[in-house]
């Protein structure tokens, strides 16, 4: 079959800058973050799920029925995966992971790289616990990564 | 007939100043909740829940999947619409009540402009992006100062516009006078025309007070058949017609200063209605009033006055709150602000609380028959129009 030739294209790209809001929820769980290194859940007065992200309602009861309560740094990794390649696609020695950590008490997860360890090392359910920065900003990468635990 | 599809709750956030101590997704649920409490029931009640969202305008892909839990929406089917007013949701809901009449509908949007860039320039830029990206999109966004874009490509539309129909400037600020002041509640204690007329010029004649400002808001409405409605603590009000339609994608293939696809939604939505005359059967109505000659454009195009009337309707303050057919007596866009892509739904709210008597400071006594249009905003020509009915 004989090649199609390509028409003409023009070049583009759409840039728009943001500041979104964190949220009632958010603002309290950030700042305890930042100023006390602590994880912050909201649970939920009627069904006693414990929201870590934290939220102001319940998804499920649809109420704004909340109290706050503080979440150990430590809970079990629902799932994890590895990756072998750097930025810019070269291969790597040492892969980097992202697990699911749902932590102690909690409903829901958090998304984050789990390090001081190998793929093989990681099983589902096990035990992690979050690692800080020294600094805290007051974002989700004051945690700067979860490793395993001893239980 | 017990098929018919009625509004049994409203809940709207809104604010004109940006709402900093919420999120958009925090927003969504007060005004969902709100709306369940006033219809009496609760998220286990849904039967299937509705958003409409623009990604750009919020900065999130898939933005309405993003929203689901705030509706209700978790574990139920969700139809989500992407990239049309939230007028759009209250289409697509009544269509769901229809399939299926012994369920309760949610339809929802949420929009939160001051999440976009400080420095105003974003909602030109995503204006200059939605333009035709061959033809049109080099131009628009080569031009000196993007801040300008928007104004100019108004000016264009009111300039077509006023030259065909004979509408001056101060006709235009006479309509910017009136939403301004509704909003106050009081009549006269918001600017004159005379401040109107001194406001900043954008490009003539589009000036800064007969532009609508941008705005944070939130909207839920619930629908139901006329059936489940009995069972509700609600008066309803009944949905009695729908339409919407969209002209051709490339603005400079439209005729200008026309609003076509208005008047086609129209005709679909007082046909379902059995509107004949809708500048005598229609008592009260909230159009888009995105500029001030939008309002008298849209009016046009809805039927509400004739072509050679709408100078004359000016004039005679027919659509002042105590005139022949008062519009946007909620203050509209230009009172309140612009939610762009959640203002549409927020228009069907404000004709609910008319007809239920719940307008506060805005109420116009009697209504029957109410009217809430909506459209998409340059450079779109996309339009709903929604017939709400006491009876």
């Amino acid at each position: 079959m004989a090649k199609k030739k390509a028409v003409l294209s023009i070049d583009g790209e759409i840039q728009i800058n943001y500041k979104w809001s964190v949220g009632k929820a958010g603002d309290r769980f950030f700042t305890e973050l930042r100023d006390h290194k602590k994880i912050m859940g909201t649970k939920c007065r009627q069904c006693g799920r414990i929201l870590v992200p934290p939220r102001i309602f319940c998804e499920e009861c649809f109420v704004e029925d909340m109290e706050w309560v503080e979440v150990e740094p430590r809970g079990s990794l629902l799932t994890f995966g590895e990756s072998y390649f750097s930025t810019d696609g070269k291969r790597l020695k040492e892969p980097w992971m992202l697990g699911i950590v749902r932590l102690k008490g909690s409903n829901g997860g958090l998304i984050h790289f789990i390090r001081e360890s190998r793929p093989e090392d990681l099983k589902i359910g096990m035990p992690v616990e979050a690692v800080f920065k020294s600094k805290p900003e007051g974002n989700i990468m004051d945690i700067l990564y979860f490793r395993p635990a001893n239980n | 007939m017990n098929d018919r599809v009625c509004v049994v709750g409203i809940g709207v956030v809104e604010a004109k100043d940006p709402m900093v101590d919420v999120s958009h997704k925090e927003m969504l649920f007060y005004a969902t909740r709100h709306a369940l409490d006033d219809a009496g029931l609760e998220r286990k009640d849904i039967g299937s829940a509705i958003t409409t969202s623009f990604d750009f305008l919020e900065g999130r892909s898939l933005s309405n999947q993003f929203t689901l839990d705030s509706i209700g929406g978790v574990m139920k089917p969700c139809d989500l619409r992407l990239g049309e007013d939230g007028i759009y949701s209250l289409f697509a809901g009544y269509m769901e009540v229809m399939s299926d009449p012994s369920q309760v509908v949610v339809v929802a949007s949420v929009q939160k402009a001051s999440e976009r860039d400080p420095d105003g320039l974003s909602y030109q830029k995503l204006i200059a992006d939605s333009m035709e990206p061959v033809f049109s999109r080099p131009v628009c966004k080569s031009v000196p100062n993007l801040l300008g874009l928007e104004p100019v490509l108004a000016a264009m539309e009111a300039r077509a516009f006023m030259d065909r129909t004979g509408l001056s400037e101060e006709d235009l600020a006479e309509v910017a006078v009136k939403n301004l002041n509704m909003d106050k509640g009081t009549k006269g204690s918001g600017p004159d025309k005379k401040t109107v007329l001194k406001s900043d010029m954008l490009s003539w004649p589009i000036r800064t007070m007969t532009k609508a400002k941008e705005a944070d808001a939130a909207c839920a409405i619930i629908l139901a058949s006329e059936n489940r409605a009995k069972d509700l603590q609600n008066e309803p009000v009944f949905v009695s017609g729908i339409g919407w339609c969209s002209d051709k994608s490339h603005l400079a293939f439209r005729e200008q200063g026309v609003s076509r696809e208005t008047k086609w939604a129209a005709r679909q939505a007082y046909k379902m209605a059995g509107i004949r005359r809708p500048d005598r059967e229609i008592d009260l109505a909230e159009v888009s009033d995105w500029y001030a000659h939008r309002e008298l454009l849209h009016c046009e195009a809805l039927g509400l006055c004739g072509s050679d009337e709408i100078k004359g309707c000016v004039a005679d303050k027919s659509f002042q709150k105590e005139g022949r057919l008062p519009v946007n007596v909620s203050g509209g866009l230009l009172g309140r602000g612009n939610a762009v892509g959640t203002s549409g739904l927020i228009r069907v709210a404000q004709i609910v609380r008319q007809i239920r008597g719940q307008a506060n400071g805005f109420q116009v006594p009697g209504v029957g028959v109410g009217l809430a249009h909506s459209w998409g905003g340059i450079p779109t020509a996309t339009a709903g129009v929604a017939v709400l009915s006491k009876w």
